[in-house]
């Protein structure tokens, strides 16, 4: 996302400023993040997709503050919060809600679904008694959980039951914004359409924000005002979803696109073919990440790493080649 | 001979609040070479049906009915023999690969572990050859990855180690159980193209089970459907489209969310799951059938409809007719 624009907001629920993360280890480091620069505004979901391991997960863990950055900044509604301690941090957390992938291991087993969805509710002293009992079952009332399943055991619901509950338990609050790590991948298909309904629904009625991360760019599509598309730590494409889905720009965002698996009316679409080791076949490491496998490698790619850029037709490109 | 044949597979599960009927039937056959996908509602039994090939279900389990893998009756297979078929014929993905990885074993000892373990190399040469498979299933710099932990890898890196692991020993079978989910869509491609090459140069047969229809019809000759611990049709991968006959699978096609439809609301199938803690009666889709008939509380047989093709519904054939589909 341009640099300028994100460095004069002052609205934004959040962005992140030359956002970098390092993980050390015996044998080297791993750079997850590289230089991430990006923003979410109210009403303006964001998808993050991109290759496993480009570092979506620590991206979205960073911008929620469980860890620190090793450089750059964390912004929330126009705090620099990057230094925050916890206690600090605490009251904004509040307007930030956090759904994962494996709703099982993010429910207490012990306590009963409506123990779990207010928990966060007597954490930060919200609403008492009667009020805060009200208020609980009017949150499991709207993700569609029935009275018959508030007082069992997280074990007793069904995947797509689970996930409904970690959406309550993450909407308990009253958040601005939901941060979901492949929050629907393991779900059966019909359960995934539900809970996708479910979520495009809370978006209109509540006004919700969403950091949208997954595989699957058939659900980012139906649930994201924007995509930026990651590979091995930095942001490669960033544009208005429809804009993405039409005409990518990069190599890699259309080979990303074209490896969906469609199914059409005439059947399904082939596997894709081998794209090959690309023109070079080697990194050079200070070149472009992709240059390795991408198919319109000049020697340019090679010395020289490309930045995020800004294209005529809108979006912006981290590609030397890309029109 | 099929390389993997079973017939009328049940498996109980006796817990101590009750008997869950986690498959209640079913026949499946693999032929050298061939790749069956299976799909399905979550908890129809698609796991539990193709674990228990290799004998890996809990002792929990109730299990009747007859597993052959290779001509050998794998119910009446003693440990050792068993021993020596796992992770070796049959090379094994499954769903969760936090599970099945040692957290305190670096990535390259678990990945040459299978050819030691069965002797099929020394220390030197497996170390190369996991190396050669970690690149193969795309880990970018397979030499500084060898000797990292399973935390330093993400979580679609350690999915490919795994597979990686199943298919460094060159087996005969692959069960790969949603091995793609959490997988970005080329690396997806990837690790399917390479799952195909294997099956041409090793001639290994595949059993696939995956919730992403598209991609089980890219990879498979045969699909099966499970619902409710049966298989409710078993259909040509190539004709998924065109000529599915069960309701349930009819719902499961529309729920599908796609890249280059309209942006709205995604149709489900309302209803909910089939209770495992009962005997199966009848149908079992009855309950959230549109079309159910009185007659459909007697169980429908899997039956043909039409060359290669079987479906278990009483209106398999009233159906076709009605979605205007030639005969
Ligand atoms: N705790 C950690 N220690 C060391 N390295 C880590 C750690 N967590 C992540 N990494 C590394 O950081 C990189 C990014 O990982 P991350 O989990 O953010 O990727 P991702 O995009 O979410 O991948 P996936 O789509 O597979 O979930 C990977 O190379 C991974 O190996
Ligand atoms: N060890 C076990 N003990 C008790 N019940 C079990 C056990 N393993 C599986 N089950 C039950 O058996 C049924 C079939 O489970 P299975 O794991 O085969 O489903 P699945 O089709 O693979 O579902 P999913 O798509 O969610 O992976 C379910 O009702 C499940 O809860
Ligand atoms: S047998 Fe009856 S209830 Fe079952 S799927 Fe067919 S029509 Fe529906
Ligand atoms: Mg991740
Ligand atoms: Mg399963």
């Amino acid at each position: 996302m341009a640099i300028a624009e994100i460095l004069s907001d002052r609205t934004s629920l959040v962005k992140v400023e030359h956002m970098t993360h390092e993980f050390r280890s015996g044998r080297g480091k791993i750079v997850a993040c590289d230089g991430l620069n990006l923003m979410v505004r109210k009403g303006e979901s964001l998808g993050l997709v991109g290759e496993s391991g480009s570092g979506k997960s620590t991206a979205i863990r960073l911008m929620q503050r469980f860890m620190r950055p090793s450089q750059g900044k964390i912004w929330w509604q126009g705090h620099d919060v990057t230094r925050w301690s916890e206690r600090r941090l605490k009251p904004y957390r509040q307007k930030m809600g956090f759904v994962s992938q494996d709703p099982y291991g993010s429910l207490f087993p012990n306590r009963t679904i409506l123990g779990n969805v207010i928990e966060p509710l007597i954490i930060h002293g919200i609403a008492e008694g009667p009020e805060r009992m009200r208020r609980a079952e009017a949150l499991m009332d709207r993700v569609g959980i029935a009275a018959i399943h508030q007082q069992v055991f997280p074990h007793e619901l069904s995947g797509g039951q689970q996930q409904r509950v970690a959406i309550a338990r993450a909407m308990a609050l009253g958040p601005d914004l939901l941060m979901l790590d492949e929050a629907v991948s393991s779900l059966d298909v019909s359960i995934q359409a539900q809970i996708i309904n479910l979520l495009q629904d809370l978006k209109a009625d509540l006004d919700l924000t969403y950091v949208f991360v997954s595989h699957n760019l058939a659900v980012v599509r139906l649930l994201c005002e924007s995509v930026a598309v990651m590979y091995l730590g930095r942001v490669v494409e960033f544009n208005r979803t429809e804009a993405l889905f039409a005409t990518p720009r990069h190599p890699y965002t259309k080979m990303l696109i074209q490896s969906i698996p469609r199914l059409t009316d005439e059947g399904v679409s082939a596997l894709p073919e081998d794209p090959g080791r690309g023109l070079i076949g080697e990194n050079s490491g200070t070149g472009c990440a992709y240059a390795a496998r991408c198919p319109l490698a000049v020697e340019r790619c090679l010395a020289e790493a490309p930045g995020l850029r800004q294209l005529p037709s809108g979006g912006e490109v981290a590609c030397h080649q890309a029109k | 001979m099929a390389l993997v044949e079973i017939h009328n597979l049940r498996v109980r599960f006796e817990t101590d609040e009750a008997t869950i009927y986690a498959v209640n039937g079913i026949d499946l056959m693999v032929e050298p070479g061939q790749s069956i996908g299976i799909v399905g509602e979550s908890g129809s039994g698609k796991s539990v049906s193709v674990t228990s090939i290799p004998r890996l279900l809990p002792r929990t389990a109730r299990v009747e009915g007859s597993v052959y893998f290779n001509g050998k009756d794998m119910m009446r297979a003693t440990a050792s023999e068993l021993q020596a078929i796992r992770g070796h014929q049959i090379g094994m993905i499954f769903q969760n690969p936090h599970a099945y990885l040692n957290p305190t074993r670096t990535i390259g000892k678990q990945l040459m572990e299978p050819l030691l373990f069965h002797h099929l190399a020394g220390v030197k040469r497996a170390r190369a050859m996991g190396m050669e498979m970690l690149d193969r299933v795309g880990i970018v710099n397979p030499k500084a990855r060898f000797d990292n932990y399973p935390f330093e890898f993400s979580g679609g890196m350690l999915q490919r180690v795994l597979i990686a692991m199943a298919l460094i020993t060159g087996p005969k079978l692959v069960i790969a159980d949603e091995p793609t989910t959490a997988l970005d869509v080329t690396v997806q491609a990837q690790i399917l193209r390479l799952l195909k090459e294997m099956q041409r140069e090793l001639g290994m047969s595949m059993i696939f089970v995956t919730h992403d229809l598209a991609v089980a019809s890219q990879v498979s000759d045969v699909i099966y459907v499970m619902y409710g611990g049966i298989v409710v049709e078993r259909l040509p991968a190539k004709q998924l489209i065109r000529v599915h006959r069960h309701p349930y699978l009819s719902g499961l096609l529309a729920s599908l969310p796609r890249v280059d439809e309209p942006v709205g609301r995604l149709p489900f199938i309302p209803g909910l799951p089939v209770n495992t803690r009962q005997p199966l009666s009848g149908c079992p889709f009855y309950a959230r059938c549109q079309w159910h008939l009185d007659q459909c509380q007697s169980a429908p047989p899997l039956t043909l409809v039409e060359r290669d093709h079987e479906a278990a519904c009483w209106l398999a054939d009233e159906r076709r007719v009605a979605n205007g589909q030639p005969s």
